[in-house]
């Protein structure tokens, strides 16, 4: 059996890598929870308009 | 006679041994019940081109090349990514996304819980993957099989077979993977946390907004996760619409299987032994379970660290179904819950953040297809 991969195990290439994989994974991290927050906002709007048209008094 | 044993006097020793692997995911899928509709296909798929000389294949003989009928499904339904994009209207017209928008809260634990996949990816690339085939594989960590098929065949074709292997495989065994995380990271009194369920009406105009706000969201800050999020939330714009109660109908049955039925036997006809049999392999498979273990642990501590400031505590347990395993990590919240207190209810919460592991499964897969160059 032998192996695919692009470079060696703990090589160089593999820490410049690890670096650019970092670099992703922090900026997919933020926006995910970027998109999460905005749709939770956009979902507690909704629920707010809907407040408001039930509302007698408004 | 020499033209009966052509087959039999070619086969090689790695093709037995793949034949066999199809075998194993097939008594997997039929005894064990794990994730039956794709390992069945993908077991059999296997098997068909590991025989040598296979007509599924398509071959060149003689400089006369015979297209075979699974390497024509593979360019039409893979390389064109339609096959896990037409699963998405499927899964969307399936999903309710109701426990979620009466408790929106809990869609950051959709977020927490992607956390193994970036984990994974950084580990990936230690181990000499370059940066798309680390993502591809980290992309196991979405716990969301046609996910992990799109960004693999976008970025790494050669590594498809194992991912989907590893992803359809792990999202069947989150009921083993899961507990034992979860029971590490957290005390018996966090486990008997309750939590107030109160049922609210959502109504219909907020339901067919929904899936359109998300689109406009998730697309203007990843365009290139439109295709994804947007043909899950076209799947759920049918089915809560109520104009088009027949094509919902449609999406959720006829297309859901066709489409399975298609994309597991087409999965399995990348699973040549040349392809498969590799170290390669054994890692992808040892990193798929890394990455639904990370993914566990970071909707547990991110519960964890919610509490620190909220007077309602959440129970953690509830973080770690923020897996887009639906609804086997929901299930398997409501049973440790009530392992350690018989009258709490759980699964309406780990329900919610269930479905929101959904969304940001895809949100996820949209994310890496922008930031991996």
């Amino acid at each position: 059996m032998e192996g695919m991969r692009s470079y060696g195990i703990f090589s160089k290439e593999a820490f410049e890598t690890f670096i650019q994989a970092l670099d992703v994974t922090w900026k997919g991290m933020a926006g995910i929870f970027i998109v999460m927050s905005l749709l939770f906002v956009a979902i507690y709007l909704l629920g707010k308009i809907k407040h408001q048209d039930q509302d007698p008094s408004a | 006679m020499e033209v009966f044993f052509v087959g039999l006097s070619a086969i090689t020793f790695k093709q037995i041994i793949m034949i066999i692997v199809g075998g194993v995911l097939i008594y997997l899928a039929i005894k064990k019940d794990y994730e039956p509709a794709l390992l069945l296909p993908i077991g059999f798929g296997a098997i068909l081109v590991n025989i040598p000389f296979t007509s599924v294949l398509t071959q060149v003989t003689d400089g006369v090349t015979q297209h075979g009928a699974l390497s024509i499904l593979y360019e039409a339904g893979i390389l064109t990514e339609l096959f896990p994009l037409l699963i998405f209207i499927a899964i969307g017209a399936m999903i309710d996304f109701t426990p979620l928008l009466q408790n929106p809260r809990l869609l950051l634990f959709g977020a927490a819980a992607q956390f193994g996949i970036f984990f994974t990816m950084t580990v990936a690339s230690l181990f000499g993957f370059s940066l798309k085939e680390a993502a591809s594989i980290g992309v196991i960590g979405t716990a969301d099989g046609p996910t992990s098929i799109y960004v693999a065949s976008r970025f790494a074709k050669n590594l498809l077979g194992p991912i989907s292997v590893a992803a359809y495989s792990y999202m069947s065994l989150v009921p083993i993977i899961q507990p034992p995380v979860i029971r590490l990271l957290t005390t018996k009194k966090e486990r008997r946390i309750r939590m107030d369920y109160h049922e609210k009406k959502i109504p219909k105009l907020v339901k067919i907004l929904f899936p359109i706000i998300v689109t406009l969201i998730a697309g203007l800050i990843a365009p290139v996760s439109l295709a994804l999020i947007g043909f899950l939330m076209f799947g759920n714009l049918i089915r809560e619409c109520g104009v088009l109660e027949r094509l919902s109908n449609a999406a959720q049955k006829e297309l859901a299987n066709i489409v399975t039925l298609l994309l597991g036997i087409t999965i399995g006809s990348t699973m040549t032994a040349e392809k498969f049999l590799r170290v390669d392999t054994l890692l992808i498979l040892g990193m798929g379970l890394v990455a639904f273990i990370f993914d566990t642990a970071g909707g547990v501590l991110f519960a964890k660290f919610l509490n620190l400031f909220l007077k309602h505590k959440i129970n953690p347990m509830v973080g770690a179904a923020g897996i887009s395993a639906f609804p086997m990590s929901a299930r398997v919240v409501q049973k440790m819950g009530q392992q350690e207190d018989p009258s709490n209810f759980l699964l309406m919460h780990a329900a919610s953040a269930n479905f929101a592991g959904q969304i940001g499964s895809v949100i996820a897969g949209g994310l890496i297809l922008a930031l991996v160059k």
